[in-house]
């Protein structure tokens, strides 16, 4: 028998599984104002979203790869390489926003390699950008001589040093890309395509969409989405750093299946990768606050990572 | 009166809003085959589930052998005597044959170490069933549909089993295999196995069953003695009115003369040559045996394998059909083979589903945004349209029935209306009311103008359905019937078999 009237009981399921993570997310948040009572002001927020700012960029990227059922390892190093490139460029020659635009390019360029290698030569996502990983921390180190790239110039410090109505730039610029990728996901034929290639890419083959061409797409915003972040990171920073982006791969990743993408492909929102981001933003802010030594950051990091997929292997049983 | 087995009495389960059994009662004698049959939706996968610890009912009964049981899990069920060979195939492909008849407990293991001599041996053993002996060591993801259908079948079998659950153990059989099937479902028998069967395919009922159940809408409408009822009886039991399953050819226009679709010596893997022609308005039937080249013919047509020879037209036009991109683009559509690798999203929306071949037309001039209530509109049309059972078109597939499943990967290509449309057994596991709603659909779209290729293996739907009737064998056209009227059954038969 159907039944018209919806089930309120699986509908306050399906709500519930949304703001499970939000309610986490503000658990958190209590648990610190509590232990620290430097923890709950405004400018710890700020910070909190600064430091977010630049992985979060990197995870609207890392959720593009996860939808589609793939993964990007080499997001870390795109974000340093471009940084480190950038900042060369903008030292030598100065010209900054023009070397923004190349800067981006070259990541969008680095994800064209990752996507064509997957998809066309069908080389596996863990080998393409583990591979590609390892040859652009190489590069890194080869444009850089091993040392950090510092660059004062006021154009260069523009988008990290902003404020507008007391909010750092690197913060709205956060939230702008959250709300236009949301949007696209949510809402455009390029988004169905995601969606559905990640649900069942034979599937999605045989009705007639270009999976290849989506795929390599998705890489491409990928690339470039890692190199804006690692470009607004240097700019931030007043320079590039060499390692800038090592523990993006693993924390991107972790970062959005706590927020309920999905491993697997095809289920999830950007709005749950916001709040993941988020979780692991406050997490480490927390620790500091509560003066835990670094080393329990990255103890507390592998223990999200693990528990994010544990969530999300419990919630498709 | 013959020793129950099973009594199962008030069984209710509902999911979400969705009552899928109501008050259910069913008995089991031992060594009896009971049938269990009804439309798409209608609760026979549920019922089965509950029984084998899949799913868990939310009220009443099962005694077995006089206990009341409520098993958690497969296994469980498993090793009290209870085995099930599931609708949907749910092997391991990179596991051998032998590793996945014995999964969730190894006979040989000791101390966790698994004896493999020992493992085999027993395996060929079970195999020699079905004669698939040489099999044992090949990964299940090597085989066809027929034999990963029959891995499922040896899998039910390895514990000492007194009641075994076979839920449309048919729908991707060849008829040699089904016939071993029912030898051996014949040896369970005689052993005092009892047998709970579920199929749409209501002549084979005849041949194997003793009795037979039938549900509507999660209620059982009456159990009878197969001996005491006509194949009819049981339809108007089901659908609850009478029916004309093939329906009369009210079709106006029919077949005209202008050609949709025309393929010349086409070449491909296991494809040798095939040419043949499809009009607008005219429907047209492939029929052969299992590996005669039909599928691989269509989806190198739908440009899924590439061509080694050959050429393929379009309203006169030569083509080259690089992909499925490209075919869908030049108006051909295709519902594969199997729904759940090719035809459906099991994790999407129902709407989803069903405007995913055209869905880039739905954000035509907007910029790339969709036009989200004329998706929803369009879904609601075809959910109509076919009878799709569903609480609503934002329902994933993966809550359908396997019936349902199907209807959503058949509605997709309705919706996109392309010109050719290509039909690979898709009456697989849909119920009589709903192959009667397909038949009339195809004949609509031929009246419309489209030209249709059905590929079956059902013989009576080809005959009843069909314009014209093309028959494979070896990856060749060996025979074509231009007029299909009159003809019977044995002819057919016969060139397809060589
Ligand atoms: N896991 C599930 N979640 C939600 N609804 C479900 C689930 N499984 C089954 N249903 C619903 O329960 C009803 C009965 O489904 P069931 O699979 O038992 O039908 P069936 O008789 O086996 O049909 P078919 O012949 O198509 O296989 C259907 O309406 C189906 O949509
Ligand atoms: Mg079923």
């Amino acid at each position: 028998m159907i039944e018209t009237v919806k089930d309120s009981k699986s509908m306050f399921t399906k709500v519930l599984n949304q703001v499970r993570m939000l309610l986490v997310l503000i658990g958190l948040v209590a648990v610190f104002s509590l232990l620290s009572p430097h923890f709950l002001n405004a400018g710890n927020f700020s910070a909190i979203g600064l430091t977010i700012s630049v992985i979060g960029i990197v995870c609207i990227g890392q959720s593009l790869a996860l939808l589609t059922g793939s993964f990007d390892l080499s997001v870390g190093s795109i974000a340093g390489f471009s940084g480190i490139v950038v900042a060369q460029l903008t030292r030598a020659y100065g010209m900054y926003p023009l070397v923004l635009v190349l800067g981006i390019a070259i990541g969008a360029f680095i994800g064209l390699l990752n996507g064509l290698l997957i998809a066309k030569a069908k080389v596996n996502a863990l080998i393409t950008t583990l591979g590609m990983m390892t040859i652009f921390e190489g590069g890194t180190f080869l444009a850089s001589r091993g040392f950090a790239v510092g660059v004062n110039t006021p154009e260069f410090r523009f988008l990290g040093t902003t404020h507008v109505f007391g909010v750092p730039l690197p913060i709205l610029i956060l939230v702008f890309l959250y709300v236009v990728f949301y949007l696209i996901l949510r809402f455009t034929v390029f988004g169905r395509y995601v969606y559905s290639i990640g649900g069942n890419p034979e599937a999605a083959r045989l009705s007639g969409i270009n999976v290849d061409r989506i795929r390599i797409l998705v890489f491409v915003i990928i690339g470039a989405l890692a190199a804006f972040g690692g470009c607004l990171l240097a700019s931030r920073l007043g320079s590039a750093q060499t390692t800038a982006g090592n523990m993006y791969p693993l924390n991107s990743i972790g970062a959005c299946v706590l927020g309920g993408i999905a491993i697997t492909g095809g289920v999830g929102n950007l709005f749950g990768a916001l709040i993941g981001v988020a979780i692991i933003g406050v997490l480490k802010s927390g620790l500091i606050m509560i003066n835990m030594p670094s080393y329990y950051q990255w103890v507390a990091n592998g223990i999200v990572l693990i528990l994010a997929v544990y969530l999300d292997t419990r919630r498709r049983r | 009166m013959q020793d129950l087995v099973l009594k199962s009495q008030g069984i209710n389960k509902s999911f979400g809003g969705v009552h899928a059994l109501t008050d259910m009662g069913f008995e089991l004698r031992s060594g009896e085959v009971h049938a269990l049959v009804g439309e798409n939706g209608a609760g026979k996968s549920t019922y089965i589930k509950i029984l084998s610890g899949v799913y868990h009912k939310d009220s009443g009964s099962n005694a077995y052998n006089g206990a009341n049981v409520d098993f958690r899990t497969t296994i469980e069920a498993r090793k009290a005597g209870i085995g099930m060979v599931p609708q949907i195939i749910e092997l391991a492909p990179m596991l051998t044959v032998a590793e996945n008849i014995y999964m969730g407990g190894y006979p040989s293991a000791k101390n966790g170490i698994v004896n493999w001599k020992e493992l085999y041996r027993k395996a060929e053993e079970t195999a020699s069933i079905f004669g698939m002996e040489a099999l044992v060591r090949e990964p299940v993801g090597k085989l066809g549909a027929g034999y990963r259908q029959l891995v499922e079948i040896l899998k039910a079998l390895t514990y000492d089993t007194r009641i075994i659950a076979f839920d449309e153990p048919t729908a991707a059989l060849s008829e040699d295999e089904t016939r071993r099937l029912f030898e051996l479902i014949r040896k369970l028998k005689a052993k005092g196995i009892s047998i709970i069967y579920v199929s749409h395919r209501l002549d084979e009922l005849f041949e194997i069953a003793d009795r037979i159940t039938v549900l509507k809408d999660g209620r059982v409408m009456g159990t009878r003695d197969i001996a005491a009822v006509t194949k009819d009886d049981i339809v108007s039991l089901m659908v609850g009115r009478d029916l004309n399953l093939y329906g009369e050819d009210s079709r106006k226009r029919g077949k005209t003369d202008e050609v949709a679709l025309e393929v010349r010596d086409l070449k491909a893997t296991g494809v040798h040559g095939v040419s043949f022609s499809v009009h607008k308005g005219e429907i047209v039937g492939c029929f052969g045996m299992v590996g005669s080249g039909r599928t691989e013919t269509m989806m190198a047509i739908f440009g899924d394998s590439p061509l080694h020879g050959g050429e393929v037209l379009l309203k006169g036009r030569s083509v080259k059909i690089k992909s499925p991109f490209h075919a869908v683009r030049m108006g051909l559509g295709l519902v594969p083979e199997n729904r759940i690798a090719q035809g459906v999203i099991l994790i999407a929306p129902v709407k989803n589903n069903i405007t995913l071949p055209f869905v880039g037309k739905l954000a035509r001039k907007r910029g790339g945004f969709l036009d989200l209530r004329k998706e929803r509109a369009i879904a609601r049309q075809y959910i109509k349209a076919l009878n799709l059972k569903t609480p609503d078109e934002d329902t994933q597939v993966s809550d359908l029935s396997g019936g349902n499943q199907q209807k959503v990967s058949i509605a997709k290509w309705l919706a996109t209306r392309s010109d050719v449309i290509i039909f690979d057994e898709p009456t697989h596991g849909i119920d009589v009311g709903a192959k009667a709603d397909i038949y009339r659909l195809l004949r609509e779209l031929s009246d419309e103008g489209k030209g249709i290729i059905l590929v079956s293996s059902e013989l009576p739907e080809v005959l009843n359905v069909c314009d014209r009737i093309l028959v494979f064998r070896d990856g060749k056209i060996v025979h074509e019937f231009t007029e299909n009227r009159g003809l019977n059954e044995a002819e057919v038969v016969r060139f397809a078999l060589g």
